[in-house]
């Protein structure tokens, strides 16, 4: 049993610190943007991954129509607002 | 932005310290996720496997809409039901409350659609075994055996605790029940929640509620939080904090611990647990000795604080720093911020009215918003944040042991109002209380049990254990019938289990099995009712802010529960007083009809405005709730305009009135009619030669420009106004004074009522006027009908007129108990002795060093039976822990995440997981309470009927609580008491 | 062309935990997963911050360059999203990501790791939106349905936002500029020289 419990307490550990230097680089580059006023950035290394292998998701035929676009702009405007 | 450079930046400091999630989850993981889940009950390991209540695409969706069930903010949920199944959750915008937002636990709710860890069918012990058994069996031996009770030993050796989780007609249909059944032994959580506050700020200007309400915080200049930590306990109210702090409010929190609202606060003031009336003086040292008050305010509308000026004389800031532990330039600064930064608001909660001088401090807080100018101002006021979400309700109109419904007391007055509202005749009802003899009271005469406050569910364990020569009723408790309550809030946890052991009957009437069916070693005579959630029901209910929100029933009742009304009726029919307690509500089957209930809730509760929320009313408000604006919470156009959401009391008058509800108490600035008031005229019109009245203010379109007392008929009748009653209503106000029956003759006029006029009519009033006509000609005229008065600032009925810091009964600084010593033990205080100096005459402070606190996790609600058993939050908080300062952990060779031991001064003791952090200052451990399930170190889950297990189990912090009870309410001292720590 | 993006206000975020459940709410994710968790700086200290993280649905997704099987694929506007079937569960992307956004459910037997699972921006994933089966494997597809994600929609504060970026990044510019108007940035320093960012949240200075 306890040699199956480690990997667990490892795992969870190193889950941690990466959420948790994410979250700090997160807050800290919030702050900057917001300071000097850019919000793009085109130093962004590019790596260029493979072709997707899975099914068809009928998602982005929808998506790419653009009526759903329209709806989840107003959504956003509607609901995440303080109103 | 270079993702990759931000994350280096942020690797530098991992080393912080774990938060407190972090540990959590550690914690968890240390037991080992994987193996609890191993240690998971099959049906457990189907849900983690199998996903439940699948949305089907084909199915037809219903909206339904309800309010939250945990705490008081009232957040509408939305729920997406397919065939009777709860598939989905939507956020509400269209709530002006919450305007589409949870916590983490209103974003739960939907669980309970799934059902797991619910209490299934009426269960009942059979030696030490859990035992099925059907509603019929349990109803009959159950009412076999209280029947038994009251005839050997009287009415009230049975305590009926009720709930704050209870709908208003469920909580009141509790009191009702109690009444019939012929005791006051009734209460429920609000006792140890905010009972301090209602009994001391109702007794300083009126009404003991939150003044003005959530949304209003949006027009705070100042907000000074005192121990409230609204981010965990009220977190949906945040939005509207930091909204008020985006539009510029100061934001200040007061509190032992650096709570997730100090994170958010501007400035933070570490103050010691229970010196809450020292640090208040203190600051009012600041504004008086600067000029700060408001002089015109004061003078109009105050009465009495040169007695405070008095007070606050004795507290210079050396002294303020000495009792409170804060440094005195903060002091300063918190006053000058309130002082120039008007309107400002004070929140307080638990932190504040758990401590026996509790209704003293609150009076405190109070009087320096009177000072201030702040109350009875948009953006001011005392923001009382209540805590279950139907505490207010369940407080208005629900089980009171030393009211009545509407606050009307226990006088024979009041009981002859409520006689005449349920239509039963006051002889029958007297009969059936204990009239054998009079008992001794606090007050020092000798009365009738009827006219006296029961046991309050704080001590019901002394109403059992206490020796019966010692009571101030016919015997000890014999059973206790317990309908939405946790044993676990409550102080005293070793003695309590010796109570539970001593019961001839205990009864649980709940969603869950609670602490109460697990902590003792009963092996018999024990039956658990499954009752439902307020989500399998509906009815109305009352947010923090008196707004009544109309629920809608989500799901049909789980497996064999039933709603509380239900089992009400079931009880009645058994004890044979149904057709009493019934007499005007409509029976459906078994179901009393909620709208009846309802309306006769409104046909009876005048003293604060019930009377205008009908059933239909609230419905429209629920239907059109996106017409409310988020601010004022005033109707913009649409069929409620001009009306406030969920027509906060006092809606006067009938419905029929179409009163608009009142969002700030006392704001004279705005009509009677249209929702303006001013303080109310409840204890007299003068006092040592001075007058009590308002003067030379009045809200806006008084007729009389001044004070005036409460209104009468009398009063009407002087006034000339008494023409402006309709025939019905006079018909009604001659029946209530008795005079005489309504007329025969529907010509009798108006005018002729003079003639009729006698003593007993001229003393029907506001309060009493099942007409709700003088209410109606008052408003008219544009006065209150409780009339125009001073708040006072000096509560002359109290034990300490003038708020006074003494010491907690366990304090960590026994040196100030010379100068700030308690009061003296009282051999009667309702109907149980209470130890104040016998207890604070010992000296603990040397074996028990540190001050020891309670308080919310987000996660969790109340005693966190139904919490702890929803696996979506469960699995976010897993271990019951202590926060302990690096300081003291490092004194007592604690480590962090490690067990420890903690134990309190009385000898109970808990075990419980180390979380060594600076949150709390030097000399405080601070636990969560929400956590039962094992006692004193020892895990009881396989005392659990089958499939009840809750997720997470844990110590109950109230197993090493200690004495301590508030001097007018009976209020637990939880805020403050002592303990000592040391390595499992 | 719009991208969706979540952005967490942290002035706003009071770690109440609310876009944790209801994320739990809407997919039913089982108990050893969340999908997104509130990590809290300088927790009980001066500085406490907490922000709400899940997947960032990043433009150029480290996940997707590592996946051996080529499960990831992204959305038009950037949701990115994976194939479970096609997931072999070998925890490459997990090592990739630098949010630990990719989690494994641990209830098989001798904790053999499960296939990976995500924040889908509640965009479901590759089956008909909203079938039963796309439920039990990915959750809801609220997008789909033209509803942004429940976390966000939920959030107790309305400090999670989500959306398309500028969208966004426009409410929550608005309330910078409101609070930069207000004595977080020179109101408080104006009013109290001298005492300003040090009795920002201090606690236990003195102790
Ligand atoms: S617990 Fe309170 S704040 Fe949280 S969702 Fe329910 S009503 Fe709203």
């Amino acid at each position: 049993m306890q040699s199956l419990l480690r990997p667990a307490i490892n795992k969870g550990t190193d889950t941690m610190k990466i959420i948790r230097s994410a979250g700090i680089g997160i807050i800290a580059g919030l702050i900057a943007s917001v300071a000097v006023g850019c919000y793009r950035s085109p130093n962004t290394t590019w790596y260029e991954p493979h072709d997707y292998k899975g099914a068809d998701d009928p998602l982005l035929s929808k998506l790419e129509q653009g009526g759903l676009h329209a709806q989840l702009d107003e959504r956003v405007r509607a609901v995440q607002t303080d109103r | 932005m270079d993702i990759r450079t931000a994350e280096k930046k942020g690797s530098n400091e991992t080393t912080a310290g774990m938060d407190r999630r972090d540990f959590m989850r550690r914690s968890g993981l240390l037991i080992g996720s994987g193996a609890l889940l191993g240690l998971l009950p099959p049906i457990a390991m189907a849900a983690a496997e199998d996903k439940q209540n699948i949305p089907q695409p084909e199915v037809k969706t219903e909206f339904r809409r309800s309010i939250c069930p945990h705490c008081s903010v009232g957040c509408g949920v939305i729920a997406e039901i397919q065939n009777g199944v709860w598939t989905g959750q939507e956020p509400d915008f269209e709530s002006p409350i919450n305007l589409g937002a949870h916590c983490t636990k209103g974003a739960s709710v939907r669980f309970h659609g799934m059902g797991s860890r619910r209490l299934k069918y009426p269960t009942k012990l059979v030696d030490g075994a859990w035992t099925r058994i059907s509603w019929d069996q349990a109803i009959e031996e159950i009412g076999d055996r209280l029947l038994k009770i009251r005839e050997t030993s009287g009415p009230d050796a049975v305590f009926w605790c009720g709930s704050s989780k209870a709908s208003n007609e469920g909580a009141y249909l509790q009191r009702k029940f109690a009444a019939f059944w012929g005791s006051n032994n009734c209460d429920h959580q609000a006792r140890i929640c905010h009972s301090t506050t209602v009994a001391g700020v109702a007794n300083t200007w009126g009404y003991g509620a939150m003044t003005n309400s959530y949304n209003d915080m949006h027009n705070c200049k100042a907000m000074l939080f005192i121990g409230s930590n609204a981010a965990e306990a009220h977190p949906v109210a945040m939005q509207h904090v930091l909204r008020g702090k985006e539009n510029g409010a100061k934001m200040i929190v007061v509190d032992p611990r650096f709570t997730r609202t100090a994170a958010h606060a501007h400035l933070y003031v570490r103050l010691r647990p229970g010196t809450d009336i020292a640090f208040t003086w203190g600051l009012l040292w600041h504004i008086f000795e600067n000029g700060w008050e408001d002089k015109q305010y004061i003078a109009q509308r105050v009465w009495g604080m040169d007695r405070i000026r008095e007070e606050v004389a004795k507290w210079p800031p050396q002294e303020v720093e000495n009792v409170t532990g804060v440094p005195r330039e903060k002091v300063f600064q918190v006053a000058k911020i309130m002082a120039e930064n008007r309107p400002g608001t004070i929140v307080w909660c638990m932190g504040g009215t758990q401590h026996h001088i509790g209704s003293s401090i609150v009076r405190a807080y109070c009087v320096l918003q009177l000072a201030l100018g702040n109350i009875g101002v948009a953006g001011g006021g005392a923001n009382i944040f209540r805590g279950h979400d139907n505490v207010q309700g369940a407080t208005d109109v629900g089980p009171n042991c030393e009211s009545l419904p509407g606050y009307y007391g226990l006088s024979e007055g009041a009981w002859k109002h409520w006689c005449r509202v349920w239509e039963v005749d006051y002889e029958w009802l007297k009969a059936r209380f204990d009239n054998s003899r009079q008992y001794p009271t606090v007050e020092g005469k000798d009365m009738y049990p009827m006219f006296v406050p029961g046991i309050p569910v704080s001590r019901w364990i002394d109403g059992v254990l206490e020796n019966p020569d010692n009571l101030a009723q016919s015997s000890n408790f014999r059973a206790v019938f317990f309908q939405g309550h946790a044993c676990n809030s409550q102080t005293r946890g070793v003695e309590m289990k010796k109570a539970l052991e001593k019961l001839e009957l205990v009864v649980i009437s709940d969603p869950f099995p609670t602490h109460m069916a697990v902590m003792s070693d009963r092996r018999n005579d024990t039956y658990l009712l499954p009752t439902c959630t307020q989500l399998e029901t509906y009815g109305s209910v009352t947010a923090s802010n008196r707004s009544l929100q109309w629920r809608e029933k989500l799901i049909d009742p789980m497996f064999e529960a039933l709603p509380d009304h239900v089992i009400m009726y079931k009880f009645a029919k058994k004890f044979g007083f149904a057709d009493q307690l019934f007499k005007n509500i409509k029976i459906n089957g078994e179901e009393p009809l909620i709208e009846d209930l309802l309306r006769e809730i409104n046909r009876g509760t005048w003293t604060i405005g019930y009377t205008g929320q009908s059933p239909e009313r609230l419905r429209l408000h629920a239907q059109y709730r996106s017409t409310f604006n988020t601010t004022t919470l005033r109707a913009e156009g649409g069929p409620c305009d001009g009306e406030y959401y969920g027509l906060p009391w006092p809606c006067w008058g009938t419905p029929e009135m179409k009163h608009p509800g009142t969002p700030i108490l006392y704001d004279p600035s705005k009509p009677v009619a249209k929702g303006g008031l001013v303080f109310r005229a409840n204890f007299g019109v003068e006092r040592d030669g001075e007058n009590l009245l308002a003067e030379g203010t009045w809200s806006k379109g008084s007729a009389i420009e001044d004070g005036y007392p409460e209104f009468t008929y009398q009063i009407l009748a002087e006034l000339g106004w008494e023409k402006e009653l309709t025939e019905a209503e006079m018909a009604v106000i001659r029946k209530v004074s008795g005079t005489r029956d309504a007329p025969e003759t529907q010509s009798e006029g108006p005018g002729e009522a003079q003639a009729h006029s006698s003593d007993s009519l001229n003393k029907v009033d506001w309060k009493t006027d099942l007409s709700g006509g003088i209410q109606r000609v008052v408003i008219q005229h544009g006065c209150a009908p409780f009339g125009n008065a001073k708040a006072r600032c000096v509560v002359w009925t109290f034990p300490d007129g003038v708020p006074l810091h003494r010491e907690p009964l366990y304090t960590p600084r026994y040196d100030l108990v010379e100068k700030y010593r308690t009061y003296d033990d009282r051999k009667v205080f309702w109907r149980v002795p209470t130890r104040y100096w016998s207890i604070q005459s010992t000296d603990h402070s040397k074996k028990y060093p540190l001050a020891f606190i309670s308080g919310r996790l987000v996660e969790y609600e109340g005693g966190g039976a139904e919490t702890r058993s929803n696996a979506w939050l469960a699995k976010l908080q897993r271990d019951m822990f202590a926060e302990i300062n690096p300081v003291d952990a490092g004194n007592a060779g604690i480590q962090d995440g490690r067990y420890i031991w903690l134990e309190g001064p009385e000898g109970g003791r808990i075990k419980v997981r180390a979380m060594v952090t600076e949150r709390v200052g030097v000399g405080v451990v601070w636990t969560p309470f929400h956590f039962g399930g094992w006692f004193q170190g020892k895990d009881l889950k396989d005392k659990y009927p089958p499939g009840t297990v809750p997720y997470v189990r844990g110590e109950a912090c109230n197993t090493a609580t200690t004495y301590g009870y508030d001097v007018v309410t009976q209020m637990q001292e939880t805020k403050a008491t002592l303990c000592r720590i040391y390595p499992a | 062309m719009a991208r969706m993006k979540f952005l967490c206000d942290v002035e706003r975020c009071i770690e109440c935990n609310a876009c944790v459940t209801a994320c739990n709410n809407e997919h039913d994710v089982p108990w050893d997963i969340n999908r997104r968790h509130v990590v809290t700086i300088n927790d009980g200290k001066r500085g406490e911050k907490s922000i709400s993280v899940a997947c960032m649905h990043c433009t150029d997704a480290p996940c997707a360059a590592v996946c051996p099987v080529d499960c990831f694929y992204t959305t038009v506007d950037g949701i990115v999203l994976h194939d479970k079937d096609l997931c072999i569960g070998c925890g490459y992307c997990f090592y990739a990501c630098p949010f630990g956004a990719p989690q494994y459910p641990e209830q098989q037997a001798f904790n053999v790791r499960g296939k990976m699972d995500k924040c889908t921006f509640c965009a479901g994933g590759p089956l008909p939106d909203n079938s039963p089966e796309e439920y039990r494997k990915y959750g809801r597809n609220r997008i789909a349905e033209g509803k942004l994600p429940l976390c966000a929609e939920m959030c107790s504060t309305k400090a999670l936002l989500a959306g398309d970026g500028t969208l966004v990044s426009d409410i929550y510019r608005k309330r910078v500029m409101k609070r930069g108007g207000s004595m977080d940035f020179w109101r408080w320093e104006a009013a109290y020289p001298g005492q300003g960012n040090e009795n920002r949240s201090e606690n236990d200075k003195e102790k």
